[in-house]
């Protein structure tokens, strides 16, 4: 008996410990943009460190309106704006939303995106729940 | 016995150490960037040969500009131009291409350019939200000799359709409302008007400060092969 115990528990621990995406985020950046645009984009390396996939679903950003998940695709030489509901990371994975690929689409800024600044928001994952991101407001 | 091998292998590893400091010194030497062309603060000259000239589009034009007058190519005889279309909603490519555009400007600058001789133009093909005032702040903020052309919308198709610009006003499903699909290139225009190259956004900007350091050099000979051609 106590040992089935020992062995129920041992295999609880197992379970919880096992299949856990931990996503770390990096270098977060938006262009900075002129008085008169309120649209712009931000840019971050999406890390899971852990052992099981996971899916970027979305994200929100203090003083930014509407964030979207956005994807330049190239067709030929026409770049055309997909939006995108879901971004995989897979376990042991990155996704880098970048210039001229994934990006947050940040729509209708209620504060200044001027160059020096600093957005603060979360990403929300499928599994790891939301997950704190800042973006540095930079000329580039 | 022992004794007389001390020195021996003291003078072996010497050698060794010896070694060691020149293998690192090679592998330094070879990584080394090589040496610049020209002597410390001179301006590196553009590369020989001129650039073709792309056949089959571009052509002058007059559109509204945020000048305040209309601006036509035929103004900017005389002058590089590098002509690039988009819009001011755009977050990502847009942004992206003016900012190498402004980048470029600035490196021609410190690079000791005649920058009276180059000018930049960004043309909007959304002018349903850009207006003249708003396109204005916008290309001064990547560099402040940026002119906006904004014209109605049969003048920017019919300017699309001379450089072959390719744009579709698309409904991404986005809250930011309609967005474009389009080309990306800048277009690098000779002093008589011809376009000489087309910038992709994936081209470093090295590549547009090139471009606009020969076409400045060639500019006199592109002058009276102009001339020639309008007198055949």
């Amino acid at each position: 008996m106590t040992r089935m115990v020992t062995v129920l528990f041992a295999l609880l621990l197992a379970g919880s410990a096992a299949a856990a995406p931990a996503i770390h985020l990096q270098g977060g950046w938006a262009r900075a943009m002129p008085p008169v645009t309120k649209t712009t984009a931000g840019y971050v390396t999406v890390m899971n460190h852990g052992d099981a996939d996971d899916v970027l679903l979305g994200a929100r950003v203090d003083g930014i309106r509407v964030v979207e998940i956005h994807e330049m695709v190239r067709d030929g030489d026409m770049l055309r704006m997909q939006r995108r509901e879901s971004v995989a990371v897979p376990a042991g994975g990155s996704v880098q939303l970048a210039p001229g690929g994934l990006h947050l689409m940040l729509i209708d800024a209620q504060q200044p995106l001027a160059a020096g600044g600093r957005l603060e928001g979360v990403l929300r994952f499928r599994d790891a729940g939301e997950v704190k991101v800042t973006l540095d407001l930079r000329a580039q | 016995m022992s004794e007389p091998a001390k020195p021996r292998r003291t003078l072996r590893n010497a050698g060794l150490a010896l070694l060691a400091v020149v293998a690192v010194s090679i592998t330094y030497w070879m990584t080394l960037p090589p040496a610049p062309p020209v002597a410390a603060g001179a301006v590196p000259p553009p590369a020989a040969g001129s650039l073709p000239v792309v056949s089959g589009l571009g052509g002058d034009f007059s559109l509204p500009s945020t000048t305040g007058t209309d601006l036509a190519l035929a103004d900017l005889r005389g002058k590089v131009v590098l002509l690039n279309f988009g819009f001011t909603h755009c977050p990502d490519i847009c942004p992206l291409v003016l900012t190498r555009m402004g980048a470029a400007l600035r490196e021609l600058e410190a690079q000791g350019a005649d920058m009276a001789r180059v000018q930049s133009v960004f043309v909007t093909f959304d002018p349903e939200r850009d207006t003249l005032d708003h396109l204005r702040e916008y290309v001064a903020y990547f560099h402040p000799s940026i002119i906006g052309l904004r014209g109605d919308a049969t003048q920017t198709a019919d300017l699309a359709r001379q450089y072959k610009v390719i744009y579709l006003k698309q409904d991404a499903g986005s809250a930011s409302g309609y967005v474009f699909q389009h080309s990306d290139f800048i277009y690098v225009i000779d002093t008589v008007g011809r376009v000489r190259l087309l910038v992709g956004s994936k081209d470093p900007e090295a590549a547009i400060v090139e471009a606009v350091k020969r076409l400045l050099r060639d500019s006199q000979k592109d002058h009276s092969d102009q001339l020639a051609a309008e007198k055949k």
